[in-house]
């Protein structure tokens, strides 16, 4: 029995040992491996621009939509262009700005102006050509239709007079155009009766050539007075403005 | 071993302000990544001219006293105090275009001592006046509206006592002016006639029975421009 128990007791000493030995061992290895593969980040861009081509339309009178949209000269063109490095969807409001500004107090206003407004995804194919805001390949709408529509994706920038609100990504090219017109609902004359003349001028020859009822009447024209209803001109004015933001993936 | 809590406690902290700080700092870069805003320096214009339209009258009114039924051919030849003269002038200082006007009469009230007479017995007939381009200073006149009674003009559906003047077949060219030039005037001249029509019986009429009819003329214009 003391010859098992001194056994018991050394075989355990010796593992205990052996342990120590071993624990012993490795608190005293250490290594360095460095590795190899380098991870690293560099950065993308995103750019967009707006390419340009603004109208000047002078001594225009009012008509009809059609007449409106077949008309030259009358177009506002945005190519909305985005390059892109990476991946990233950015969302975008497209709107009228500084509308009337230059002139607010005339007679030309946002109620006498009709736009048609469309945007060209693909310049190949025409059946991409969408036409925005109520606005159709024959008809127009008022301008005064845009004041209360507010942008989707950045409404700090783009509070009113609205055009479109999409997404863009990658490298690609969007047109927008807008063309103007005054309505023709906008007449110049109304009667000319009591109630509407504007200018009346006594001894006037219906000839500007003659300054006498003698000279006027002799030859054939007719003198006396002359009631006269006038519509003086105006001007409307308007801008585009954009504003983008990007889209988080869980928006 | 009391000594050890409060550096388990500040290793937690920090911790947590740490994952708090890089969450701030993640959600902040997100919101921010990308926005653009781009307002044009040019603006678009469009702008209208000047349009007018004048109604010339002459001094020298219809007055016509002791009028009696007349014919249609004898009233077409009224002279004088039987003709009323008047012209209409239009002015566009835009782009070119048409201006379309309208001729009308509207009724007025007899003087305080006269009844007015029915429309159905009085007649007007208007005609256009051009320069005979051969004969310096000579009128041609063209019929443009026939010998019409007033009551065909002015009708019960008619507003305020006016009716609009029907021109002839053919003749409603003259009611549009073809602006081809910017800033053109053009004016046409017409003459108008009056006569108490050949059907209404006068022989109820003597010294003391007053009679009479009135009117004026009026022209409305609207615009169409030249496509």
């Amino acid at each position: 029995m003391d010859n098992k128990k001194v056994l018991t007791i050394s075989i355990v000493a010796v593992v205990v040992l052996v342990i120590a030995i071993i624990s012993t061992s490795y608190a005293t290895f250490s290594a360095q491996i460095s590795g190899e593969k380098e991870n690293k980040l560099t950065t993308g861009y995103v750019t967009l621009k707006c390419d340009e081509e603004v109208f000047t339309l002078n001594d225009t009178s009012p008509m009809t939509d059609e007449e409106g949209i077949a008309l030259e000269s009358n177009e506002a063109v945005c190519t909305l262009s985005s390059e892109m490095k990476g991946e990233m969807t950015v969302g975008y409001d497209i709107a009228l700005d500084d509308v009337d500004a230059e002139t607010p107090d005339d007679d030309l206003t946002e109620n006498d102006v009709k736009v048609q407004i469309y945007k060209i995804t693909n310049e190949q194919d025409p059946a991409q050509t969408k036409y925005l805001q109520g606005t159709s390949e024959n008809t127009g709408t008022y301008i005064a239709n845009l004041k209360e529509k507010s942008g989707t994706y950045d409404t700090e920038s783009v509070e009113n007079y609205l055009i479109d609100s999409d997404k863009i990504t990658g490298t690609t090219q969007v047109i927008y155009k807008v063309k103007a017109w005054v309505s023709n609902n906008k007449n110049g004359v109304e009667n000319i009766q009591t109630n509407s003349v504007t200018n009346s001028d006594d001894g006037v020859c219906s000839n500007s050539e003659y300054n006498t009822q003698a000279e006027c009447e002799s030859a054939g024209e007719v003198w006396g007075n002359s009631q006269k209803s006038t519509q003086t001109g105006g001007t409307f004015s308007f801008k585009l403005k954009i504003g983008a933001t990007q889209i988080l993936e869980d928006e | 071993m009391f000594e050890e809590e409060p550096k388990e406690n500040h290793r937690a902290s920090f911790t947590i302000l740490g994952i708090f700080v890089l969450l701030l700092t993640v959600v902040g870069v997100a919101i921010a990544a990308y926005t653009w805003t781009y307002t044009s320096n040019n603006a678009n214009s469009i702008s209208t001219g000047n349009i007018s339209m004048s109604l010339l009258e002459s001094t020298d009114t219809i007055s016509i006293e002791n009028a009696l039924p007349m014919s249609d051919d004898k009233g077409k030849q009224l002279k004088n105090n039987g003709t009323f003269d008047f012209a209409v002038t239009t002015e566009a200082s835009g782009q070119p275009g048409d201006i379309n006007y309208k001729l009308s009469i509207t009724e007025d009230n007899a003087d305080s001592d006269y009844t007015l007479l029915n429309k159905e017995q009085v007649k007007v007939y208007l005609t256009v006046l051009t320069n005979n381009e051969d004969a310096e200073n000579e009128v041609l006149e063209t019929q443009v509206v026939k010998p019409t009674k007033v009551s065909d003009i002015i009708t019960e559906n008619s507003d305020n006592e006016t009716g609009v003047l029907t021109f002839d077949e053919g003749q409603t060219q003259h009611l549009t002016h073809h602006h081809n030039k910017i800033g053109e005037t053009i004016t046409t001249k017409y003459r108008l006639r009056m006569w108490i029509s050949d059907d209404v019986d006068a022989s109820n009429w003597n010294e003391s029975t007053k009679y009479q009819y009135k009117l004026k003329i009026n022209a409305s214009g609207s615009i169409d421009p030249i496509q």
